[in-house]
């Protein structure tokens, strides 16, 4: 069942019910008041009779020692002046006195239906007959020392009339009531419900892959709430599935790239390899076929460490920190470059600014000597190379600052992208397959800092690699 | 199913209609009954004899 129609037959089975109750009591206490009404109007006539009978005793000069018959005749008299005047169809009276009718116009037989016991003052009945609604009341009294009870019959089927009158009206008003309500609350219903079906709509196009449609319901109400938190999360799960392409499109030109990287030294290993194995060669020839092989065996070695190094990064295991002393860190790594710099004809002068700084040794160790690597490669023979560790706004800055022939600006933003190479045939030539400022990158993000690049073609270039200090650590 | 939950309700409120709107003549009927049931009695009360006046007073 839909909840639209749900809400609808609960809201109608409420008035339902209310108007029932209501109308219920309400019809019970008007019957009630008009049947009571009814038999009170009946004693207050009576009482209202016997006082013009009771007048007699003022007026009627009577000796004490009068006949009973006599006082019995002028009561008759009395009471049948006045039954004359008030009687009509629906109202007749009758005395009642000794045992028999002194006067009696009704159809009914009052005594017998009514008999009054002595003492009693009034007595009233209801009673069917030839299917009209009777009321008889009695009062008893003694007028002119004869006791006397008066009755009344009235027909009362007016008042039973009234009564079915009021449970027509009763029964009219609920069936037109709940009509009403049957035509009115489902627009209402279906009207407060329809943001829910907007919102409905929307999470089935977001499961379809519109990540970035929103509801954008901003009513101050419940659904109002539902909407914005539906929206807050709907922005969650497009930023984490973004996130997720982009890791996937990533992690796809990486494994693309290394197939791309491991080919070029396979092809050599194999194809010096076939030549040593098939072709005669000379003793000179052998050696340079093995040499051949060693280096391109050498290069996947490295290849595989520096991949080995950038998925434990990107796993974010943890790396242990501490206090290093800057000069120590850039001579060290300025010696693992020293014989390569040597060769390449470049000098490597450090500038330490700054006595220690707060970071991996094994890690930061292997981002210099790959960024002085770069460095050498980008120089001419008599170029310089400055190592400089200075501060940092809060933290500490490792620089390696060359004079060689600078990358192109539209270049650089890539150029920590892995396996990226500004001049691939002369990078792979000298030995670079493209990770290690890929690999810096992420060292520095793994220290919570970053990798700034400053470059000039033919000026030279300066990279930065931006560490915080202990203090933004232990925050 | 759904369907026939829906129906079942309408069917069972139409039902609820129908028996309050039997039951409301029914029960003035009852009232009625009631009333023809019952024969209300006033008692006259005794009006206690007159104590003798003290002429002494």
């Amino acid at each position: 069942m839909k909840m639209r129609t749900r809400q609808t037959l609960i809201s109608l089975a409420i008035i339902l019910l209310t108007m029932s109750v209501f109308l219920y009591v309400y019809v019970g206490l008007q019957a009630n008041h008009l049947l009571k009404g009814a038999r009170e109007n009946g004693a207050w006539q009576l009482q209202a009779f016997s006082e013009h009978i009771t007048a007699l005793e003022r007026t009627a000069a009577l000796e004490a020692e009068a006949a009973h018959i006599t006082r019995q005749a002028l009561v008759q008299y009395a009471f049948a002046t006045y039954a004359h005047l008030l009687q009509n169809a629906d109202r007749a009276y009758s005395l009642w006195a000794d045992g028999a009718y002194l006067y009696n116009l009704s159809p009914l037989d009052p005594a017998a239906q009514l008999p009054v016991p002595d003492k009693v003052l009034t007595a009233s009945r209801m009673l069917r007959q030839g299917g009209e609604l009777m009321l008889i009341s009695s009062y008893s009294l003694r007028v002119l020392e004869v006791p006397v009870t008066l009755y009344l019959t009235e027909n009362i089927s007016r008042v039973e009339e009234q009564i079915n009158n009021l449970v027509r009206i009763a029964q009219a008003a609920l069936v037109c009531s709940l009509a009403f309500c049957a035509l009115v609350l489902p627009p209402l219903v279906r009207k407060s419900l329809s943001l829910l079906e907007t919102l409905s709509g929307v999470a089935d196009k977001i499961a379809g892959g519109a990540y970035a449609l929103r509801a954008g319901i901003d009513t101050a109400d419940e659904v109002g709430d539902l909407s914005r938190a539906f929206d807050r999360m709907a922005a969650t799960v497009e930023e984490k599935i973004s996130a997720l392409e982009e890791t996937n499109r990533r992690q796809e030109m990486l494994l693309g790239a290394l197939t791309h990287e491991l080919k070029t030294p396979m092809t050599a290993i194999i194809g010096f390899s076939d030549s040593v194995l098939t072709m005669p060669l000379t003793e000179a020839e052998r050696a340079d076929a093995l040499q051949e092989i060693h280096e391109a065996a050498r290069r996947t070695e490295r290849l595989s460490q520096k991949m080995m190094q950038l998925i434990t990064l990107g796993h974010e295991q943890g790396i242990t920190k501490k206090h290093i002393a800057a000069a120590d860190l850039l001579e060290q790594a300025a010696r693992a470059v020293g014989p390569a710099a040597q060769a390449a004809g470049v000098h490597i002068t450090l500038n330490v600014q700054t006595p220690s700084l707060w970071g991996d040794t094994d890690l930061l160790h292997s981002a210099l000597t790959n960024l002085i690597d770069n460095a050498v490669k980008a120089s001419q023979p008599g170029q310089r190379i400055t190592l400089r560790a200075g501060r940092a706004g809060g933290g500490v800055a490792l620089s390696v600052i060359d004079e060689g022939r600078g990358i192109p600006a539209a270049d650089i933003p890539r150029l920590s992208e892995p396996f990226y190479r500004v001049d691939k045939a002369r990078s792979r030539k000298l030995g670079g397959a493209g990770l290690g400022l890929a690999l810096c990158r992420m060292i520095a993000q793994a220290h919570g800092g970053q990798l700034q690049l400053e470059s000039k073609e033919n000026r030279g270039t300066a990279v930065h690699l931006v560490l915080p200090g202990e203090e933004a650590h232990a925050s | 199913m759904r369907h026939k939950k829906g129906l079942l309700a309408i069917v069972m409120l139409l039902a609820a209609l129908l028996m309050a709107v039997w039951l409301l003549p029914q029960m003035t009927n009852l009232l009625i009954e009631r009333q023809m049931s019952l024969h209300p009695q006033v008692t006259a009360t005794p009006v206690p004899p007159e104590e003798p006046w003290d002429e002494g007073l």
